[in-house]
Order: C-alpha cells, then sequence, then structure tokens
C-alpha cells in the first residue's frame, strides 16, 4: 500500500487525482454527467476523509490523471449496504453514485455510512474511507466553516467555437 | 463587457507545434505562443475575402483586425480584389462558432471553404464583443496559440470539472476533443523574448470552477501591450 495526500482539497495518489463536487439533489439524475455546483471541502483524519454534505444536495467524484499512459481504477463502496461504483482513468471521470444489486444508480448523499475508496495507479495501491457529515457536524470535526448552502444551478459553462 | 462576451472561447484548428514568447516563468500568464512554423513570411500583404456578409460588416472586421498591424510589425493586411487568391477567408455562420486556423495551415484549406468563422459577430454586436472576437481569430491567423495548451502554463486543472462542462450544453463536446482543446500541450519551441503580459487577448476564458485552485481567466477585449510586444517581435 502506498500513502495518499490531500493537496488542498484535492486527493492525491500517484497520478490519480480525486476531487469531491456538490449537486443539487433535484438536478441529479441517473446515467447523466453532472455538472459541478462547487468543490467540496474535505476533512482528514488518518485514513479517513470526511466531507459536508447537506440535506438536498449530493456529491459526486471527480477522477482525473495528471499523467498520460498511466491506467488506474477508483472504485467506491458502501459495505452495508453492498452498493458499489468503479471508473477506470482516462476513460471514466465521475463517479455519479452508487450502484446496488437492483441495477440502479443511487445518488452520494448524507446518511453517515462510512465508503470505501480503493485506487490504484499503475502498480500501486491504497485505500481510503469517506463519511459524509451534516454541514454543522462537519465543521465542528475540522474546525473550518461549514459550506454555504447551495442556491441553484452555476451558470452555463463558457460556449466554445 | 457584456455577458455574451464572457461566455465565449475560440477553438483553433490544427495546432501542433510552437514556440513560447518568454516572460517572467513564475507569472502564468506572462507568455505569448506562437506556431513557429505557421508564421506568415516578413513583408506578406495578407488578403482577406467574407464569403457572406453585409460591405458595413465586412469593413467593421477588417478595422478591428487592423489592431494587430501596428508599427513595426512588417505584414500587411487587405480586401482581397474580385477573383484574387485569398489568404483568410472569412464566415459569419452563426452555427458554427468562433475559430480560426493558425497562420500559414490557412494556406491548405481548400479555396471555397472558410479560414475564419466569426459565428458570433454581428453589426449588432457590442463593440467591445465584436473587438475581443476578431483581435482573437485574427491573432490565431497571425500564428498566435492559446496560452493555456504552451507546456509551461502552470493551470491547475480540475479535469472532471472540465470533462463535466464541456461535455454538456452548449458546447457538447466529447473527451477527445476536450482532450485536445483543453489540456493538449504544444512541443517546446524556440523562445522569443517579449516583456510581461498578463492581460493578453488570447489568453483563454477559464471559469474558477476548472481549477483546484480557484484561478480563473478572462481574454481582454483589445490588444495588450504584452500582445503588441509579440507581435511586433513576431514579425518586426
Amino acid at each position: 500500500m502506498t500513502a495518499w495526500r490531500l493537496r488542498g482539497d484535492v486527493l492525491v495518489f500517484e497520478h490519480l487525482r480525486l476531487r469531491l463536487h456538490r449537486i443539487g439533489l433535484a438536478h441529479w439524475h441517473a446515467g447523466a454527467v453532472l455538472r459541478s455546483w462547487g468543490a467540496v471541502a474535505l476533512h482528514r483524519s488518518g485514513d479517513a476523509l470526511h466531507a459536508p454534505c447537506a440535506a438536498g444536495e449530493a456529491l459526486w467524484l471527480g477522477v482525473w490523471l495528471d499523467e498520460e499512459g498511466v491506467t488506474a481504477e477508483v472504485a467506491l463502496i458502501d459495505p452495508l449496504t453492498a452498493r458499489r461504483a468503479a471508473i477506470a482513468p482516462p476513460g471514466g471521470f465521475q463517479i455519479a453514485g452508487l450502484c446496488g444489486d437492483d441495477a440502479a444508480l443511487h445518488p452520494l448523499v448524507q446518511t453517515g455510512a462510512i465508503l470505501g475508496i480503493q485506487l490504484r495507479c499503475g502498480t500501486a495501491s491504497t485505500a481510503a474511507s469517506l463519511q459524509l457529515l451534516a454541514p454543522a457536524a462537519w465543521a465542528a470535526l475540522s474546525g473550518r466553516p461549514a459550506p454555504d448552502p447551495l442556491t441553484g444551478p452555476p451558470p452555463l459553462p463558457p460556449r466554445l467555437g | 463587457m457584456s455577458e455574451e462576451r464572457r461566455n465565449w472561447i475560440c477553438s483553433t484548428l490544427d495546432v501542433s507545434g510552437g514556440s513560447r514568447v518568454e516572460g517572467d516563468p513564475t507569472q502564468l500568464l506572462s507568455m505569448g505562443v506562437a506556431a513557429k512554423d505557421k508564421l506568415w513570411a516578413p513583408g506578406t500583404e495578407l488578403k482577406v475575402r467574407f464569403l457572406r456578409g453585409g460591405s458595413d460588416l465586412h469593413a467593421r472586421t477588417l478595422a478591428k483586425a487592423s489592431a494587430w498591424f501596428l508599427d513595426g510589425v512588417n505584414l500587411k493586411l487587405r480586401a482581397a480584389q474580385g477573383g484574387e487568391k485569398a489568404d483568410i477567408r472569412i464566415d459569419f455562420n452563426p452555427a458554427s462558432g468562433s475559430w480560426s486556423y493558425v497562420g500559414t495551415d490557412c494556406q491548405g484549406i481548400h479555396p471555397s471553404q472558410p479560414t475564419m468563422n466569426l459565428g458570433w459577430a454581428t453589426m449588432d454586436t457590442s463593440d467591445e464583443d465584436f473587438s475581443s472576437v476578431v483581435i482573437h481569430e485574427f491573432g490565431h491567423a497571425l500564428g498566435l496559440l492559446h496560452e493555456h495548451n504552451h507546456p509551461d502554463a502552470k493551470i491547475d486543472w480540475d479535469k472532471a470539472a472540465v470533462y463535466a462542462d464541456l461535455g454538456g450544453s452548449p458546447n457538447n463536446w466529447d473527451k477527445k476533443t476536450i482532450d485536445h482543446n483543453v489540456f493538449a500541450k504544444f512541443e517546446d519551441g524556440k523562445v522569443i523574448k517579449t516583456g510581461f503580459d498578463n492581460v493578453s487577448v488570447m489568453i483563454y476564458t477559464v471559469p474558477p470552477n476548472w481549477t483546484t485552485n480557484g484561478a480563473s481567466f478572462m481574454p481582454s477585449w483589445k490588444l495588450s501591450q504584452g500582445d503588441a510586444e509579440t507581435i511586433r517581435k513576431l514579425y518586426g
């Protein structure tokens, strides 16, 4: 196992980069590519990550590589429900939810569950856990201010040529 | 500045190769970038043909494009006469966005096809918006490239957020296109020095949610002092 680290609110493991993003739960749609309504602040305690997630919002996990020609895998698992999701960047870049035995995709919302994160980059691998907390509980734990409530979707991205 | 202009950025076509115009290496936006193998020969008189639009729109476009043709720039620009071969052919197709081939790549395009499209430029476009898009696209036509593709551009991309944004409306780009237009890096080339410039008209629009450190960039609507130094360096 190789160590991972936080750079700001980005999880860095070898050439892998992971960052959580917020979206209004009403705008979460299974199978859709989700836009970011804002990045999520992270608090680390050992190998555990804690993220604020208010009622009415969902999070998605963004994944990318900072190097070409690298293979990697990222898996997110809820051990209690056995729901899971996995992607293999650079082909995949977003874990929008967890898939259960019912084959349905379920949004990442604050349930108190401790999720497992499994990372592989090249031949190196590591693991972490992720718990989504109510903003006030996260603020108390991290000593950082709770994020502002979501107010609506962000403006459309720049229009390209 | 209108919201419209805040929300466009162009794409260039075929932008392989390039050279850096050196600035302070600690400053992200200090560089000018030009495709060194795609510069026009000094003294070239670039002839422009418009494939649609009225004479007032043509005149407005040429007037704004003339910003690049400063004292000390050994290039000329004029409208092509009837039957005369045009180096730059401009369309105003509103469905095709804003783009340009880079420098002498224009010479490889079939004469019936545009080498530049100014899809959002009309006579109703505000002066700042019109200047911004015309000067930017003519910068490409003269061989200039986007800053963000330079290998030394230290932009901390949140690639997942960029993929998520550009994969949807209004762009609907696939991942390969995003990789090419946004994240691709030019190979290092010859270095040409200019002074520091952090307000280049060639800077790409980058919203703060596309970077992990909240950095954002917005192109100027007119030629900056650094742009002027760059074009003089390239064609002086």
